[in-house]
């Protein structure tokens, strides 16, 4: 009875322990971020590995995904007389939703993987107690072009996401269902509003710092050899992914209300 | 890919990313820039269910623009629309709602209109068709449905005692009577119904006698109402498709128009009840001819007044000028009546710092002789304007008194009438040392909103010392009031 009781105790504590620390480090790269000198060559880096190297990803994600919503949404549609607002469906979905989760899923699986890979080996090598002895804060030369890098090529790689997924809804409408292509086009553009598109890109910024940031955390607190680097890299992995689709909900209830 | 260095990647990435956001955002807010192209006009709904912002308003199926927005002003919904530039309406412009497919798309649906003038930007389309609502229609037909019992009810009253039903049968019983009677007059009058028989008799067999001695003309006659016939037969189907096409039409015009004229017939009724009672003037009219017709005659006075004084236009401007050269200003104020578009009147004050300019001559003597001293004295001074001007199109011209002397001017309108170009010559005879010739004034006004104008220009350009530079600005606006004020003078008149 009492081992269950501080079963739970010991999961609250780690949980807390957890939250502590990447709020912690979040303030930490906050403060780092700010104080000069930038680590501008290191945040390009960043931004090429986290956002174009996750490119052609993306791309096919969402063009399959707009594909079949379109497939999906068209049939259904019909059995009502609707499918001219197949258009709008798509699109609503993909700048609202599925741009932005989908693409920080992605990412997460690659980026942040790779990031919590990279900083836990450091971590096990001692290369990051190296770059201590050198006086190179590690949080600043490490860490911080990674969360920039993230939280600016989230909403960027989200934009790419949304309209090759509206552009993969029109192949399948158009082409498949040879349904009006002017139609398609109309209903996608009177319907979307500036704000849906927005607030989509405010959602991917913020899933970006967060990928980003628990990705740094599992990688630079590794403990435990080649091993602890395995656990590291799916702990970001499962975190970031929780992460994402739980604040997506939440995220959404208040922009878009 | 590989000779681009990293943060020419970046920067190509990021540049193909704002392009991107930039397209998107265009097609989808970008609309709104554009959109606010053409004129506002407004509509009142009791009830626009369905309706919303953005939604688009077509006129015979195609869009001509947007609901901007809807307000709820005293429990009526107030649609304020934005109209394509290329689109006029028409004052007597109809709205409705209408619904496109099976889920019910709602547009507003509106109906140019023929009677000019034009509707302007801000004004209000005053006809509307509102939803039939369903309960309400439900409502009335049971209203008709009642109506129909009572009549049974009261036939049945009349009918259906047992008075009434012995009445019935008197009234059967004394049809018997007078069919006996009548046939009992005929066998007392047999001779004389003889007598009448014989002489038909007699008269077709004249009439027989006569068609035997005209047979030649009658066959003409029969032969001629052949051709007629013939004749019918060919032309016949053409006349009946053109009937039964005007009619199809006729049937079209009264369906389309089913609302307004079912509203007509009703209130037509209503008038019609409210006559019958000897109600309002219109039911005292019916009775009183003489009151007819003073109304009458007063309508029309009222109507031909009123005319003239909505063509009737009044103008207030303020006007200020700098005058460079003397480093003053001028003020003005001006009234300008326009009785007709073509012809107006400018009354005005100025408030000239030039005004007078008076030379006194003080002879002074001095031991070593005399000296003359001229010593000029400027005055300011109050001078009025009032000139009478006409307008040929573009160019406006004006003579009268200008600044308290005998002036002419030229006016030069363009840009829609913003802008104006000037000549103004006055003063024509000035005996002042500095300005002997006329005093001539050239500028341009330009109105940079719909009230305010800036004015440039030169000013006294044939007087070489008084020649000078001007800038200004002023307002003018349109005052109501003033015109009905005038407008009542002219019908006390």
């Amino acid at each position: 009875m009492f081992k269950i009781i501080a079963l739970i105790g010991k999961v609250i504590l780690n949980f807390s322990e957890e939250m502590g620390r990447i709020l912690l480090l979040f303030s930490v790269t906050l403060k780092q971020m700010i104080i000069p000198p930038y680590e501008v060559r290191n945040t390009f880096k960043q931004m090429l590995e986290i956002g174009i190297r996750s490119l052609p990803v993306v791309l096919i994600t969402a063009i399959f995904t707009g594909m079949v919503f379109s497939l999906q949404t068209f049939t259904g549609f019909k059995r009502f007389g609707a499918e001219t607002l197949v258009g709008t469906v798509v699109a609503l979905s993909m700048t609202r939703e599925l741009g932005p989760v989908l693409t920080a899923l992605i990412v997460a699986g690659r980026a942040g993987a790779a990031m919590a890979a990279e900083l836990g080996t450091m971590r096990v090598t001692e290369q990051i107690d190296a770059l201590e002895t050198l006086a190179t804060n590690p949080v600043k030369y490490l860490i911080v072009p990674r969360f920039v890098a993230g939280t600016l090529m989230l909403p960027a790689l989200a934009t790419i996401a949304d309209i090759t997924g509206i552009a993969g809804g029109y192949l399948v409408t158009v082409g498949l269902f040879e349904s009006s292509s002017i139609v398609y086009w109309k209903r996608t553009w009177d319907y979307l509003e500036t704000s849906d598109i927005f607030n989509g890109l405010i959602k991917a910024a913020f899933f970006g710092a967060s990928i980003s940031l628990i990705s740094c955390y599992k990688g630079f607190y590794t403990r435990g050899g080649a091993e602890g680097v395995g656990k590291g890299t799916t702990g970001a992995v499962v975190l970031s992914s929780m992460t994402i689709l739980i604040s997506d909900y939440f995220l959404s209830a208040w922009l878009f209300r | 890919m590989k000779g681009l260095s990293t943060e020419l990647k970046v920067g190509l990435f990021a540049v193909f990313v704002i392009l991107i956001l930039g397209f998107m955002t265009f097609k989808v807010g970008g609309l709104d820039w554009f959109k606010k192209e053409g004129y506002t006009v407004y509509v009142n709904f009791k009830n626009i269910a369905g309706l919303d912002e953005k939604t688009k308003v077509k006129i015979a199926g195609v869009d001509a623009g947007v609901i901007e927005k809807i307000e709820l002003k005293d429990g009526i919904a107030r649609l304020k629309l934005r109209i394509r530039k290329d689109v006029t309406l028409y004052s007597d412009a109809s709205a409705s709602i209408k619904a496109t497919g099976l889920l019910g798309d709602k547009y507003l649906e509106i109906k140019i209109g023929s009677m000019e003038p034009a509707l302007k930007n801000g004004e209000s389309v005053k006809e509307v068709i509102e939803l039939v609502d369903i309960d309400d229609m439900v409502r009335k037909l049971s209203r008709v449905s009642e109506n129909i019992s009572t009549l049974a009810v009261s036939l049945n009253e009349a009918f259906g005692t047992e008075e009434s039903k012995k009445a019935l049968k008197e009234s059967v019983l004394n049809l018997g009577e007078i069919t006996a009677n009548l046939s009992h007059t005929i066998i007392v009058n047999d001779r004389k119904m003889r007598n009448v028989l014989d002489n038909i008799n007699k008269l077709t067999a004249s009439l027989n006698e006569v068609v035997t001695n005209n047979r030649e003309p009658l066959k003409t006659t029969l032969l001629n109402m052949e051709d007629f016939s013939g004749r019918l037969k060919t032309d016949g189907p053409e006349l009946v498709a053109n009937l039964s096409k005007a009619t199809k039409e006729l049937k079209e015009v009264i369906e389309e128009n089913k609302n307004s004229l079912k509203s007509t017939i009703d209130s037509f009724n209503n008038v019609a009840k409210k006559i019958d009672s000897g109600e309002g003037t219109l039911g005292k009219l019916v009775k009183d001819d003489k009151l007819y017709e003073s109304i009458n005659k007063a309508a029309e006075g009222l109507d031909r007044t009123i005319g003239a004084i909505d063509r009737f236009k009044t103008f207030i401007t303020f006007q200020s000028d700098y005058l460079m050269r003397q480093g003053d200003g001028k003020g003005a104020f001006y009234v300008t009546l326009q009785p007709k578009p073509d012809k107006y009147y400018i009354l005005g004050v100025v408030g000239d710092p030039l005004g007078r300019v008076t030379t006194k001559e003080t002879i002074t003597s001095t031991p070593t002789g005399t000296t003359k001293v001229k010593k000029k004295e400027i005055e300011k001074e109050i001078e009025f304007t009032a000139q009478f001007a006409k307008r040929f199109d573009n160019t406006g011209l004006r003579i009268g008194v200008t600044e308290s002397t005998f002036g002419a001017g030229a006016d030069y309108f363009f840009n829609n009438d913003k802008a104006k170009a000037s000549v103004d010559i006055w003063d024509f005879s000035n005996d002042e040392e500095d300005s002997k010739n006329p005093h001539v004034k050239v500028g341009v006004d330009y109105f940079v909103f719909k009230n305010l104008f800036v004015s440039a220009g030169a000013d006294n350009i044939l007087n070489k010392k008084k020649a000078g530079g001007y800038v200004g600005a002023g307002i003018r606006f349109e005052d109501e009031d003033f015109k009905y004020l005038f407008g009542n003078i002219s019908r006390l008149r």
